[in-house]
């Protein structure tokens, strides 16, 4: 029978099959690693569905996921405030007198044909800026105006981007209706 | 007692309504103001309004400082003011 060689040191050398045995252990390893399957090291004989398996295995032992409490809490959106019932509480509110209305009526108007001109030409894009500008100097004024009824204030406040986008929505709409 | 206290509720159940109350000077004032011009002061001093048989309504108004306005609504409800 054949005796192992020996080192200076004394220590005998490892069988032949050792290195391969650790490469192969390496290569599972790495297969099963789902850092490493990620990044694809190792794993281009492997077919995908093994990897897939595995890593759902991962996932399902980790602890479910819950809201801490430093976490940012969203706020819910603002309720949605009708249009009409935003004009009629304006028509209503005695905070304004009425040729004040009238005044902020006729701005409104105007605008409003303003918007619908600019669509109608094609020129909303290049204008749309100049508009908005309008639009916001005559919310703030009416907001100035509503100082003795502040809930209406609010209301219009958190209502002026839907406003403004169903200003530009409609018209929109109507040019595309008259054009198709 | 009773009838000062009872005088005292009736004001506060009122005031909101007095407070939000805006007077035809003060808001011929802030109409004038929301076109722009110059008119000091909460109210106008003197108004004078014209109803037109065609439906339009005019108002000669004179601010505090002296400077006289005509404000002018058309049967559609547009406003116009105007220096005079």
């Amino acid at each position: 029978m054949q005796t192992p060689e020996k080192f200076v040191d004394g220590n005998t050398p490892l069988h032949p099959i050792v290195p391969r045995l650790t490469l192969l252990a390496a290569a599972c390893w790495c297969a099963t690693s789902p850092a490493l399957a990620q990044d694809g090291y190792a794993v281009a004989n492997k077919p995908s569905q093994t990897i897939t398996q595995t890593t759902n295995s991962y996932t399902a032992a980790l602890p479910p996921a819950t809201p801490t409490a430093s976490a940012p809490t969203i706020q819910p959106p603002p309720p949605a405030i009708s249009m009409e019932q935003l004009i009629s509480r304006l028509k209503k509110t005695a905070a304004i007198g009425f040729f004040t209305k009238l005044a902020l009526r006729s701005d409104a108007l105007d605008l409003q044909q303003d918007i619908h001109q600019a669509v109608a030409q094609g020129a909303m894009p290049d204008q749309q800026q100049t508009l908005r500008q309008r639009f916001d100097g005559l919310v703030m004024k009416i907001l100035a105006l509503l100082d003795k009824d502040p809930p209406l204030a609010s209301d219009i406040f958190h209502a002026r981007e839907s406003i403004w986008l169903s200003l530009i929505q409609t018209k929109e709409t109507e040019n595309g209706a008259a054009t198709a | 007692m009773k009838k000062s206290m009872m005088i005292a509720g009736m004001i506060a159940l009122f005031s909101p309504t007095i407070a939000l109350a805006v007077t035809a000077e003060e808001d011929v004032a802030t109409t004038i103001k929301l076109r722009g011009y110059d008119c000091p002061g909460r109210s106008v001093t003197t108004m004078e309004k014209q109803q037109h048989a065609d439906g339009s309504t005019q108002i000669d108004a004179t601010c505090s400082n002296g400077v006289r306005y005509r404000i002018t609504v058309d049967a559609n409800g547009h406003l116009m003011v105007r220096l005079r």
